[in-house]
């Protein structure tokens, strides 16, 4: 049975590329690891994991991983646009740090469309509600802020499990990293603002629906790269699950964004016009 | 403890005089483990640390990061020795006068995380790891200054950042990247916290979309006044990339 998830996952697939596979086809990183062995011993500059040739498409695993991320840029940037343009919902001393946060996203966003070109997806229809789940998102500054460092705490996870996904092209690991952390960023203020640590302590999730536990599963993790580091520092298990932040999958992103995101269904649809769009996507359309 | 161990945790204490250390516990397992690390080197290397006549003339040591993802993790582990033994000196310090209650759990936090970080890379490197250095040089911190610790960590936080960013594109190994990854957000978290003490609730914790990046040898030269002027680090094994 199709579920909805399936349904979501499917028609995302379908537009990203013309292999569905390639999310997690492990051949291209093995290849392009193999090559960048190659290069790396005869190189003056090493290693140099390759870049994109001009002209020549990107990948699809790439153009997969980078077509998630302009979704959860897209889900970002009308969410801090839309909280700061509602009157009386941001703390006049807090506006600063929700503008600077959009701005990066901004930037995100239209380096994400820069660099995907005509393989952009086109802006999905978004429901901050989560389907009624946070009826008060623009009505109450704590649902708000709450719904941001999530979003935030999960695109850090995001771009984690993607940065081995892109590694073949040099230009788009870095920049995914350089977002990466920006995004850490984010989340960290936004976290203390609403009283938390910056940083994740077990699968804590906060003041935030049930619905939203699959944001931070996974996080109470202390074994890495096959050292339990409890019993090797012995420090306890919740200060060790804070110094390290744990990947999300495709799959896991998909599966969160799914209350929030209704993607356009096929090919057709991906750059023609649709009437349930703000402007803001026109522009986006290449 | 060999008592040839505790001349050597004597002389590191006078020869970074300025730090007022506290904390007895956590000094013994840093300098403890940081001298036996390096008595593992070479028997030159001792002395270097030891001698007491030597003090003002101390030989030098000199540390190879190696190539490849293990150079890469080796300096990685260098900046984590860096930043795990000046936090553990500011909470050694009783923190800064005037520190409050979040400001003293985020640097205990931050010393935590980051001797986790430290004992990670250090464990995992095994015999291919570089000795731990016992003693940086924080000669040019105060730390009985909120202003020059907090400016001090948001450059070492920063720089982390930085690192990480940078190197990404050098590493081999998806599963060392991905280890990387992991580090490096928990670095960022650490970067917009001690920036947003330094200046609340402004866009200054996360300036550009484009965070910090920089190639080894660039974060090498920051990081360089810390280090011990009797230890030279050797990079030349290290990928030479152009962040891009």
């Amino acid at each position: 049975m199709e579920t909805i998830f399936d349904k979501v996952n499917s028609a995302l697939v379908q537009n990203l590329s013309e292999h569905p596979e390639a999310f997690h086809d492990s051949r291209y990183l093995n290849s392009s690891a193999a090559a960048s062995q190659q290069i790396g011993n005869s190189d003056l500059f090493t290693p140099t994991n390759g870049r994109t040739p001009l002209g020549q498409p990107l990948p699809p695993q790439i153009v997969a991983a980078l077509n998630l991320g302009l979704t959860t840029e897209y889900l970002e940037t009308e969410f801090y646009a839309t909280g700061l343009n509602t009157p009386g919902l941001i703390p006049n001393d807090l506006r600063q740090v929700f503008v600077r946060i959009l701005l990066n996203e901004v930037g995100h966003r239209e380096t994400l469309l820069t660099v995907l070109g005509f393989n952009s997806i086109p802006k999905p229809f978004l429901d901050f509600t989560a389907r009624g789940a946070v009826p008060d998102v623009f009505s109450n500054f704590q649902s708000f802020l709450n719904l941001g460092r999530t979003f935030e705490d999960q695109g850090v996870r995001f771009v984690k499990g993607q940065a081995p996904n892109v590694m073949s092209d040099d230009f788009v690991l870095t920049t995914a990293l350089r977002f990466h952390s920006a995004e850490a960023r984010h989340a960290s203020e936004l976290r203390r603002i609403a009283g938390l640590k910056g940083w994740i302590t077990l699968n804590q999730r906060g003041n935030i629906p049930a619905i939203f536990q699959g944001v931070y599963d996974g996080e109470e993790n202390v074994v890495q790269g096959g050292i339990n580091l409890v019993t090797l520092t012995g420090l306890p298990a919740t200060t060790v699950s804070e110094a390290f932040d744990e990947p999300l999958t495709a799959d896991q992103v998909l599966r969160n964004l799914q209350p929030f995101v209704r993607f356009r269904r096929g090919r057709g649809n991906i750059f023609g016009n649709d009437s349930n769009d703000s402007g803001e996507t026109e522009s986006n359309k290449k | 403890m060999s008592d040839n161990a505790k001349t050597n945790k004597n002389d590191a204490v006078d020869e970074a005089d300025k730090a007022k250390l506290n904390d007895r516990r956590m000094f013994l397992k840093l300098g403890g483990a940081g001298i036996a690390a390096l008595a593992l080197g070479s028997a030159n290397q001792v002395t270097a640390f030891t001698n007491p006549s030597s003090t003002s003339r101390q030989q030098q040591t000199t540390i190879n990061l190696g190539s490849g993802d293990i150079g890469i993790m080796n300096f990685a582990y260098l900046l984590e020795q860096l930043e795990a033994d000046f936090y553990t000196r500011v909470v050694a310090n009783n923190f800064y006068a005037g520190s409050t209650p979040e400001e003293r759990q985020i640097l205990t936090d931050l010393r935590d995380h980051e001797i986790i970080h430290r004992e990670f890379f250090k464990a995992a490197l095994g015999a291919n790891g570089i000795p731990q250095i016992p003693m940086f040089n924080f000669s040019l911190v105060d730390f009985n200054s909120r202003d020059s610790v907090l400016t001090n960590s948001q450059n070492l936080e920063d720089t982390g950042v930085s690192a990480y960013n940078g190197a990404g594109q050098a590493i081999v190994s998806p599963d060392i990247l991905a280890i990387a990854g992991k580090i490096v957000s928990v670095e960022g978290r650490h970067a917009a916290a001690i920036r947003d003490l330094r200046i609340p609730r402004n866009g200054f914790f996360a300036p550009h979309p484009d965070d910090f990046a920089l190639d080894p040898l660039s974060v090498l030269a920051i990081a360089r006044p810390f280090i011990p002027t009797n230890v030279t680090i050797n990079a030349s094994g290290l990928p030479r990339i152009i962040v891009v």
